[in-house]
C-alpha cells in the first residue's frame, strides 16, 4: 500500500514552488523509510500552504507508518475535506479508524475505496457477520494466500456459525438439531465423550435427521473407530442414495477395513454422483489396486493427476502409479512416477 | 528353489480352542523399568525398555534379562552420569527355577553395573564365539556393552577387546551371520544425534517430546565377527553407513531366499530401509524399489518395532512394522521377485490398529493353528498425549491379533490394563509348547503373558549349528507348509527365545526341512508333534 501512496504523493507535488519542494522531499524521505524527515517535510508543506490536501495526506500517511492512528485520522480527514476527490485517502483512513476502534466509521471509507478485505474486517468488528463473511470471501478470492484475510475470514465464519448455533439452541433447546449442533461444538473442542453423547441424543430424537449419521461417522473416523464409522456411513448412504459424500465416506471406511470390492462399488457410485472429485478417485485407485484391477487403478490415479498436479493427492497418485509400473517391470515409468511423487510431495503441506 | 518345495499347510483345524493368557509378574522378579521422566522431556526417557529370553546356563529353562534406564536430572551436566552404580538402575538377570519362579542372579553373574555414562536401551542375545553359551549385547545411550558368557554362570565385559562399543544413541541390535562364515555378526541401529545440551522443547505450552525430525539423522553400525573374539566395524565398506536414518528396530530374514540374510530396519518418521545382501559382504538399500519404504499413500510411518516373517505361509518373508496411532501398523506382503505390497488394510490391521501405538512385537503362532498371530505391546510415545489429542492414549493394553488364514482378528491377551509398554520378548517360558510373552513397561514390574494353551499340536526345534553358527541363526525352516527363520531378533530393543516354534493344528506329526546358513539341506520325516526337538546340523550335505 505504501508504494502506491508514495507514487500518488509524488505526482501531486506541483502547487507552489516551495511547498512542491518540501512535498517532493517528504515523498523521498518516506520512500527511504526516514519517517521523521518525511514528517518534517509534510509539516512544512502545510505550513506554507494550509490548503494543500496532498500535504495533509502525506502527513497522515506518516502517522500511519508510526502506528499513531489518533494523529493520522484528523490529517486524513482534513485532506478529504480540502479535496473530496482525493479518493486515495479513503483506504488509509479506513484502516486508521479501524485501528482506533471506530469500525462503523471505517465501513463507508472502505466502501468508497472498494477494499473488500478492510470492509469485511470492519463489518466483523461491528457484528455484521453475514456481510463480513461475504466480503472476506471475495477478498480471499483476489488474494488467496493472504494470511490476514484467511484469519479474519475464519474468525468471521466461526463467529457467524456460533451466532447461528446460539440462536438454534435458544429457540429449540431440546431439538435434535440442537443436539447435533452441540455435538459438533464438542467435536471441534475435541471433547469426544460429550460429542458422541450429543450425536447419539440427536439420532435418538430423530433417527432420520439429515446429515447426522454422516457427521457421527466422520466423528468416529476421526477417532480411528473405523467399524463404527462404517456403520454410520452405511446408514447415511442408504438414507441419502444421491449423496456423493456419503458414498465416498462409506467407500473410504470399507477400504480401511480392507474390503476393496465393496469399497470400489461405493467409490464408483460416488464418482457417478459427483464426477471427478480427486479424493474419490484417489481412493478408487487404491481399491482397484487392491483388487489387482491394474488398468482401473491406473485410470483413476491418472485422472487425479489431471485434476490436481500438485499436493498430497497428486503425490499419492504418483506413488500408486510407480508401484503399478514397478510390478509390471516398467522401470522407466516407475522411476518417472517416483520422481514426480517426490516433487509433488514437496508441495504437500507437512503434518505437524 | 526353497519356495518351490513348499507343500500346502496341512490339517489346520478351524475348530481348535483359543488359548487364554494368565497375566502377572512372575514370582521372584522385582525389576522396575526406571526411565526418570523429567519436565525437560529428554527424548531418551521415553525410548528404553529392552528385554531378553535366554537360557544363559543351559538348563533348558528360559531366563530373563532386563535392560534398565538410568537416573536423569533436570539439568544434565557433562560428563553425563545416569547413576548406574545405584542398584535401582541396574540391568537385571533372573534365572528361572524349576518351579517357574525366578531368582535375581545379576550380581553373581557379574552384570550389576553398566557404567555411569550409559542409559540403557536394548539387548541382543547370541552365541558369538560358538562356545555353546548365550552372550549378551546391551545397547545404550552412551557406550554399548558386550558380555561374554563364561559358561559358569558368570559374564565378562569384553567390549573393549571385541571393539563393539558403538557410542552415540544405540537402539535395537541383532545378531546375524550376514556372510555365512559360521560366526554371528552384529547389527546395531542408532536413533539420532542427540545430547542433553541440544535437547529441544516442543509442543509449546504442553511441553512434549520432540518429533524425531528435530534432530539430525545418524548411521547404523554393522560389526563383522572376526572369529577370534574381535569385531571389525564394516559399516562403511558394507554400504550400511551410506544411508543415514533415525532407526529404532531391526529384523533379519532372507526375503529373496538366496541363502543370505537381508536386514529390515524400522525408521522413525522417514522412509524404512531394506538392506539387500549382495552376497559379497556388501548391502544395497532397496526399500523404495521393493515397496517397503512407505505406505501405499507414499507416506512415511513412525517405525518402531519390526518383524520379518512369513505371515501367510507362502514361504516368503513379509514385514510388519509398528508405529504411532493414526498411522496403522504397516504390513508389507512379500509378492516374490523382490517386490512387496502394502497390505495393512486387507489383513485387517487397518481397523485393528488405527488408534494404537506399538513397540515390541512379533509374529508367532500363539494358538498353534499353523498361522502366525501378532502380539504387540503398546503405548504412545508422549506421556501427555491426551492433553494434546484427547482421543489418543499414552497407556495402552497390548494387542493380540489372531491370524485367520491371512486376516487378523482381535484376540484376548488376558488383560485390559493399560501400561506404557516398550520391550517384548517371546518364547516358551515353561516348555509347554505355547508361546508366552514378557512385556516391559515404564515404572511397572514386567508382565508375563503366560499362554495357558489349548488343544492344538506343536513342535519346537532347538537348532544346533555345526558348520553354521552354533545358534543356527539364519536357518530357514519349513514344517508342514509353514516357514520360519531362525533368529532371536526383531521386536523392539528385545531378544526372544532362539528356538523355532511351529503350531501344527490337528496334525500329530510333522515333516521338517531345514536349510542351514552353510547351505546344508536337512529333511526329517514324520516327527512326532508336541516335543522340543534338538536338531543338529549334519556335518556334511
Amino acid at each position: 500500500m505504501i508504494h502506491a501512496l508514495v507514487l500518488f504523493l509524488a505526482m501531486q507535488a506541483s502547487t507552489a514552488q516551495s511547498a512542491d519542494q518540501h512535498q517532493a522531499a517528504g515523498v523521498t524521505a518516506l520512500k527511504a523509510g526516514q519517517v521523521n524527515d518525511a514528517m518534517a517535510e509534510f509539516k512544512k508543506v502545510i505550513e506554507l500552504d494550509p490548503t494543500n490536501a496532498p500535504g495533509y495526506f502525506g502527513l497522515g500517511v506518516v502517522f500511519m507508518q508510526t502506528g499513531d492512528y489518533g494523529n493520522a485520522i484528523p490529517r486524513l480527514k482534513k485532506a478529504l475535506e480540502l479535496d473530496p476527490n482525493l479518493t486515495v485517502v479513503h483506504k488509509p483512513l479506513g484502516y486508521a479508524l479501524l485501528g482506533q476502534g471506530y469500525a462503523s466509521e471505517a465501513v463507508p471509507q472502505f466502501e468508497k475505496a472498494g477494499d473488500k478485505a478492510g470492509l469485511g474486517i470492519a463489518q466483523l468488528e461491528t457484528g455484521d457477520l453475514t456481510n463480513a463473511v461475504e466480503n472476506l470471501q471475495s477478498a480471499a478470492k483476489s488474494s488467496p494466500n493472504d494470511p490476514d484475510v484467511m484469519y479474519y475470514l475464519a474468525r468471521a465464519s466461526g463467529l457467524l456459525s456460533k451466532q447461528m448455533y446460539d440462536l438454534l439452541l435458544l429457540a429449540h433447546p431440546n431439538s435434535a438439531r440442537a443436539n447435533l449442533a452441540e455435538a459438533e461444538n464438542y467435536a471441534a473442542l475435541r471433547q469426544g465423550e460429550e460429542a458422541e453423547a450429543h450425536y447419539k441424543a440427536a439420532l435418538k430424537q430423530n433417527p432420520t435427521l439429515l446429515g447426522a449419521h454422516l457427521a457421527l461417522g466422520q466423528f468416529y473416523a476421526t477417532s480411528t473407530r473405523w467399524k463404527e464409522a462404517e456403520d454410520q456411513f452405511r446408514i447415511a448412504a442408504k438414507q441419502e442414495p444421491g449423496n456423493a459424500e456419503a458414498a465416498y465416506r462409506l467407500g473410504a471406511a470399507l477400504l480401511q477395513d480392507g474390503n476393496a470390492h465393496d469399497a470400489s462399488v461405493e467409490l464408483e457410485r460416488a464418482n457417478r454422483l459427483l464426477p471427478d472429485m480427486p479424493e474419490t478417485l484417489e481412493a478408487l485407485g487404491k481399491a482397484e489396486s487392491m483388487l489387482d484391477n491394474v488398468a482401473a487403478a491406473e485410470k483413476a490415479w491418472k485422472r487425479v493427476i489431471e485434476l490436481e498436479n500438485t499436493g498430497p493427492l497428486a503425490s499419492q497418485a504418483h506413488f500408486g502409479l510407480a508401484g503399478i509400473y514397478r510390478k509390471q517391470g516398467k522401470a522407466e515409468d516407475a522411476a518417472r512416477e517416483m520422481k514426480l511423487f517426490q516433487e509433488a510431495k514437496q508441495t504437500a503441506p507437512q503434518a505437524q | 528353489m526353497f519356495r518351490k518345495l513348499l507343500i500346502p499347510v496341512l490339517l489346520l483345524s478351524p475348530a481348535l480352542s483359543v488359548p487364554t493368557f494368565e497375566v502377572s509378574t512372575p514370582k521372584g522378579i522385582d525389576f522396575v523399568l526406571e526411565h526418570s521422566p523429567t519436565p525437560k522431556k529428554y527424548l531418551i526417557e521415553t525410548m528404553g525398555g529392552g528385554v531378553a529370553f535366554l537360557d544363559y546356563n543351559n538348563d533348558g529353562l528360559l531366563d530373563v534379562f532386563f535392560v534398565n534406564g538410568g537416573k536423569i536430572t533436570g539439568n544434565m551436566p557433562l560428563p553425563l552420569s545416569f547413576d548406574r552404580n545405584n542398584p535401582k538402575y541396574w540391568n537385571r538377570l533372573y534365572r528361572q527355577n524349576k518351579d517357574g519362579s525366578f531368582t535375581d542372579v545379576t550380581e553373581a553373574a557379574g552384570l550389576s553395573k553398566a557404567g555411569d555414562g550409559n542409559y540403557g536401551m536394548g539387548v541382543a542375545v547370541g552365541d558369538y564365539d560358538n562356545d555353546g553359551y548365550a552372550d549378551i549385547y546391551v545397547t545404550s545411550y552412551g557406550k554399548n556393552i558386550l558380555y561374554h558368557n563364561n559358561g559358569n554362570g558368570t559374564f565378562t565385559d569384553v567390549t573393549a577387546k571385541a571393539g563393539v562399543e558403538a557410542g552415540g544413541w544405540s537402539e535395537s541390535a541383532g545378531w546375524v551371520d550376514y556372510d555365512n562364515d559360521g560366526y554371528l555378526d552384529l547389527f546395531v541401529t542408532r536413533y539420532m544425534e542427540w545430547d542433553p545440551a541440544h535437547n529441544k522443547d516442543c509442543g509449546g505450552y504442553f511441553h512434549t517430546y520432540c518429533p524425531p525430525a528435530e534432530y539430525p539423522m545418524t548411521t547404523n553400525i554393522l560389526y563383522h565377527n572376526n572369529g577370534d573374539g574381535t569385531f571389525t566395524d564394516v559399516s562403511k565398506s558394507s554400504g550400511i553407513a551410506a544411508k543415514k536414518a533415525r532407526s529404532l528396530g531391526v529384523a533379519f530374514n532372507d526375503y529373496d531366499n538366496d541363502g543370505y540374510a537381508d536386514i529390515m530396519v524400522a525408521n522413525d518418521a522417514m522412509q524404512e530401509y531394506l538392506f539387500h545382501n549382495n552376497k559379497n559382504g556388501t548391502f544395497t538399500e532397496v526399500a523404495l524399489d521393493a515397496g517397503v519404504g512407505f505406505t501405499d499413500n507414499g507416506s512415511p510411518i513412525s517405525g518402531m518395532g519390526v518383524d520379518f516373517r512369513d505371515y501367510d505361509n507362502d514361504g516368503l518373508a513379509d514385514v510388519v512394522i509398528t508405529d504411532l496411532a493414526r498411522q496403522v501398523y504397516a504390513l508389507f506382503h512379500n509378492d516374490g521377485n523382490g517386490m512387496f505390497s502394502y497390505r495393512s488394510m486387507e489383513t485387517g490391521l487397518g481397523v485393528l490398529t488405527a488408534g494404537s501405538s506399538g513397540w515390541g512385537m512379533r509374529l508367532e503362532d500363539f494358538d498353534n493353528d499353523g498361522w502366525k498371530d501378532l502380539f504387540v505391546v503398546q503405548s504412545h510415545v508422549m506421556d501427555n498425549v491426551e492433553t494434546v489429542t484427547p482421543s489418543l492414549h499414552y497407556l495402552q493394553p497390548p494387542l493380540l491379533a489372531f491370524n485367520r488364514q491371512g486376516r487378523f482378528e482381535v484376540g484376548d491377551p488376558g488383560t485390559t490394563k493399560p501400561v506404557a509398554g516398550r520391550g517384548a520378548a517371546f518364547g516358551d517360558i515353561n516348555n509347554d509348547g505355547w508361546i508366552d510373552v514378557m512385556e516391559t513397561a515404564f515404572d511397572e514390574r514386567p508382565l508375563l503373558f503366560k499362554n495357558r494353551g489349548g488343544s492344538a499340536h506343536w513342535l519346537t526345534l532347538a537348532l544346533r549349528g555345526t558348520k553354521s553358527n552354533r545358534d543356527g541363526y539364519g536357518a530357514r525352516v519349513r514344517v508342514n507348509g509353514q516357514s520360519q527363520y531362525a533368529n532371536a531378533g526383531g521386536s523392539y530393543l528385545s531378544s526372544s527365545d532362539k528356538r523355532v516354534h511351529f503350531g501344527l493344528g490337528a496334525a500329530k506329526t510333522a515333516d521338517v526341512e531345514i536349510i542351514w546358513p552353510s547351505g546344508i539341506h536337512q529333511a526329517i520325516k514324520d516327527v512326532q508333534a508336541d516335543q522340543i526337538l534338538e536338531v543338529r546340523e549334519p556335518e556334511k550335505p
